[in-house]
C-alpha cells in the first residue's frame, strides 16, 4: 500500500458529514429568512432540539456496540403518559417522580440489555417487544391525548438562567461529557465491544456487562426525554415517542457513528438531532407540503445509512473480506 | 411414504400443538360465551384469518433470510388506497388498478431488498424507513384523504362464502400450500433456507445471496399488499392507520408459529398456526372487551415469551457456547 492510499483513507467522510450538511442548511435558512439566526433563535430551538438530541445520544451509544433501541419510542410515551397523569402538584412530589420516572427508564433499559445478553437474542427484536411492552402500558395509562402537568414542573425544565435557556445548557454540557465519556473505562470497553465482541473478551473485558450498562444508559436517556416532552408540551400522548424511533436512528447516523470505523461522538448525536429538526423546520419554511415530511426523513435515514455502509464496505474490501 | 409422513409429524409436533391449542381455545371459549363457537362466528374468524395469514406468510420469507419486514403496515394501507383513490377519484378500472397495485408493491418490496442486499443498509432501519416513506407518498398523493369506499367487486370478493367458508380463506390455504411447495421443493427454497442458516456458507456454495434476499422482500411486500386489499374489501372502506397494529401482530405470529428469527428454520405452514392462534386470542381479547393498549402489552409480552422460548430450546448453538465459556462472569 502506497502512501497515497494512506492519506486518502485517513479522513474518514462519515465524521465530517454533519457539519457539512449543518453549514448547508443554515446557508439555504439565511436565504429564505434573512437574519433568522440568532440568540434568541437558538434559545428557542433549543427546547425541541433536546428531546431528541437526548435520544440520539443513547441510540448512538446503542449503535456502537452494534445494537439497535426500538423500546425508546415506547419509553418516551410511557414516561410522557406517567408524567402527565400522576405527577401530584407539589415541589417533593415533582422532585420524587422525577427521579422515579428516570429510574424507571434505567431499569427499563437495564432490562433490555439483561434479555439480549442473557436469551443471546437479536437487539432489535428483543427491543421491538419491550417497545410493544412500554407502549401498550402507555395506552392503559392514557388511552386518548390528555393529561394536565404541573405548572412548577413546566417552569423549572423550562427555566432561563439570565437569558439562556435550561436546554441549551444542557446540549453544552453533554456535548462536554461526551469528551470525558469517550476517554472512561465504559466508553473504551464499548468500543472494544462494538468492533469485536470475542476480541474485547479476551482483552479482559466484561462483555455482558458492558452491554447491559450501554442499555441502561440509552433507557435512562430516553426516560429524561420522555420528561422533557412533557414539559414542552404540558399533556401527554400515548404515542408521543413512536417518531423518536426513525428519527433517533437518524440522528445516530447523521451523527457520524460507525461501529466499523470506531468513530462516535456526542457532539455528532447532538448535531444529527439538529439536523432532523431543522430539516422539518426548513421544509415548513420552503412552502413543502407537511405530508412529504415523512417521506423526506424516510429518503434521508437511508441515504445517510448508505454512506455509512459504504465506509463500511470499503473496509471490509482492505480485509480482503467478500461482500456478501 | 407412511414414514416419511411419520417423520414430518414427529419434526412439527409444535406445529401440530398450535392447531390443537387454537381448536381447544375455540371450544373452551365458547362454553363460556356461546356465540362464539357457532357458525357465523367460525366464519368471521376465519376471514380474520386469511387476513392475517397472507400478511404473516409473506413476513416469514423474510424473517427465513434473518430479516424483519417493518414495512408492512403502510404496505397494506398504501395498496388499499391506492385501489380506492384510483377507482372512486381518478376513475380507473378495477384491473389496471389491481395490475398496478401488485407491479407497485412488487418493485417497492425489490428497492427494499435492494437496499438490504446490495447497500448493506440494515433491514430495520431500510423497512421502517420505507414504511415512513410510503406513508408521506400516500399522503401526499392523496392530499391526506383516505380514499373512500372499495369497489364492489372487491367488497363481493371478499365477502363472498361457500357454505360457511369464506372465499378468501380458501385462496388463502390455496397460497399456502403453493408457498410451502416453494420453500420446501423448489431450488428458491433451498437457496432461502441456506441464507438463513448461514450467509457465508452460503455464498460460498454458490448461492446468489442477494438475489435471493431481495426477493424474499418482494414476496413479504406483494402478500402485504394483498391482505390489505382484501382488509379493505371486508371492511369496505380504506382509512389511514389501517395496518398500524399489524407490525407486532404478524412478528408476535411468526414467532410463535416456529420459525426462528435468527433465519433458517421454520415454515409457512407452522407460521400460519401462529396466525390462527393469534386470530382466536384477538377475537377473545375484543369478547372480553380487553383495552387495545392491554393487547398491545400482551403481544409484546408473546412475543418475548415465544423469543426466550425458542433461544432456550437452541441452546446447542454454536453463539451459546462462546457465551457460555465466558458465563460465570454475569
Amino acid at each position: 500500500m502506497d502512501k497515497k492510499q494512506i492519506k486518502f483513507r485517513m479522513p474518514n467522510i462519515s465524521v465530517f458529514i454533519p457539519y457539512i450538511i449543518l453549514i448547508i442548511i443554515i446557508f439555504i435558512m439565511n436565504i429564505y429568512q434573512p437574519g433568522v439566526i440568532n440568540f434568541n433563535w437558538l434559545n428557542r430551538q433549543a427546547d425541541s432540539w433536546i428531546t431528541l438530541a437526548l435520544v440520539g445520544i443513547g441510540q448512538t451509544l446503542v449503535f456502537m456496540i452494534g445494537g439497535t433501541d426500538l423500546s425508546v419510542g415506547g419509553l418516551i410515551s410511557f414516561t410522557n403518559c406517567l408524567a402527565a397523569v400522576y405527577m401530584p402538584d407539589n415541589t417533593m412530589g415533582i422532585i420524587v417522580y422525577s427521579i422515579g420516572i428516570v429510574l424507571i427508564g434505567a431499569f427499563a433499559g437495564m432490562f433490555n440489555g439483561l434479555i439480549i445478553v442473557k436469551f443471546n437474542l437479536q437487539p432489535f427484536i428483543a427491543t421491538l417487544t419491550t417497545w410493544a411492552i412500554w407502549s401498550g402500558a402507555a395506552l392503559c395509562i392514557l388511552s386518548v391525548d390528555g393529561g394536565s402537568v404541573p405548572q412548577k414542573f413546566t417552569q423549572a425544565l423550562l427555566y432561563k438562567f439570565g437569558s439562556v435557556k435550561v436546554s441549551l445548557i444542557l446540549l453544552l454540557v453533554l456535548a462536554i461529557i461526551g469528551i470525558f465519556f469517550k476517554a472512561s473505562k465504559l466508553g473504551i470497553a464499548m468500543l472494544a465491544v462494538g468492533s469485536n465482541e470475542k476480541g474485547a473478551y479476551y482483552g479482559g473485558i466484561n462483555v455482558n456487562k458492558t452491554k447491559i450498562r450501554i442499555y441502561t444508559i440509552s433507557g435512562f436517556l430516553a426516560a429524561c426525554a420522555g420528561l422533557f416532552r412533557t414539559a414542552q408540551v404540558s399533556s401527554g400522548s400515548p404515542t408521543a415517542g413512536d417518531s423518536f424511533i426513525l428519527l433517533s436512528c437518524a440522528a445516530a447516523v447523521i451523527g457520524g457513528c460507525s461501529v466499523a470505523a470506531g468513530y462516535y461522538s456526542f457532539t455528532g448525536a447532538i448535531l444529527g438531532a439538529v439536523l432532523m429538526r431543522l430539516l422539518t423546520g426548513l421544509m415548513v419554511a420552503m412552502g413543502v407540503s407537511s405530508y412529504m415530511t415523512s417521506l423526506l426523513q424516510g429518503v434521508i435515514l437511508i441515504i445517510s445509512v448508505c454512506i455509512s455502509s459504504f465506509t463500511e464496505m470499503f473496509h471490509n474490501r482492505k480485509k480482503m473480506e467478500v461482500d456478501i | 411414504m407412511m414414514e416419511k409422513m411419520r417423520a414430518a409429524l414427529k419434526n412439527n409436533s409444535d406445529i401440530m400443538g398450535n392447531y390443537l391449542i387454537a381448536i381447544l381455545l375455540v371450544i373452551i371459549i365458547s362454553f363460556f360465551y356461546r356465540g362464539f363457537g357457532g357458525l357465523s362466528h367460525i366464519s368471521v374468524l376465519m376471514s380474520d384469518f386469511a387476513i392475517l395469514g397472507l400478511l404473516v406468510i409473506g413476513q416469514t420469507f423474510v424473517v427465513l433470510t434473518g430479516g424483519i419486514d417493518m414495512s408492512v403496515p403502510y404496505m397494506m394501507c398504501s395498496s388499499a388506497v391506492v385501489i380506492n383513490y384510483g377507482v372512486n377519484t381518478k376513475g380507473w378500472s378495477v384491473a389496471a388498478t389491481l395490475a398496478i397495485v401488485f407491479i407497485g408493491t412488487l418493485l417497492i418490496g425489490a428497492v427494499s431488498g435492494f437496499g438490504i442486499a446490495y447497500l448493506k443498509v440494515h433491514p430495520m432501519i431500510m423497512t421502517y424507513g420505507m414504511n415512513s416513506i410510503l406513508m408521506g407518498a400516500l399522503l401526499s398523493w392523496t392530499d391526506g384523504t383516505a380514499g373512500g369506499f372499495t369497489p364492489q367487486v372487491l367488497i363481493r370478493f371478499s365477502k363472498a362464502k361457500i357454505g360457511f367458508v369464506p372465499v378468501i380463506t380458501i385462496v388463502f390455504v390455496v397460497g399456502m400450500i403453493v408457498l410451502m411447495l416453494i420453500l420446501k421443493r423448489s431450488s428458491y427454497g433451498k437457496k432461502l433456507y441456506a441464507v438463513g442458516n448461514c450467509k457465508r456458507a452460503a455464498y460460498f456454495s454458490g448461492v446468489n445471496v442477494r438475489i435471493t434476499v431481495l426477493a424474499a422482500y418482494s414476496i413479504s411486500a406483494v402478500c402485504a399488499a394483498a391482505g390489505g386489499i382484501i382488509m379493505s374489501g371486508r371492511v369496505g372502506q380504506s382509512y389511514l392507520g389501517m395496518g398500524d397494529s399489524y407490525m407486532f401482530i404478524t412478528l408476535a405470529a411468526v414467532a410463535i408459529g416456529g420459525v426462528s428469527m435468527n433465519g433458517g428454520k421454520g415454515h409457512v405452514i407452522g407460521a400460519a398456526s401462529g396466525a390462527l392462534i393469534i386470530t382466536i386470542v384477538l377475537s377473545a381479547l375484543t369478547v372480553l372487551k380487553v383495552s387495545l393498549g392491554m393487547q398491545q402489552l400482551l403481544y409484546g409480552v408473546v412475543l418475548l415469551a415465544a423469543l426466550i422460548f425458542e433461544s432456550s430450546q437452541t441452546s446447542h448453538g454454536h453463539k451459546i457456547q462462546f457465551r457460555k465459556k465466558k458465563g460465570e462472569q454475569i
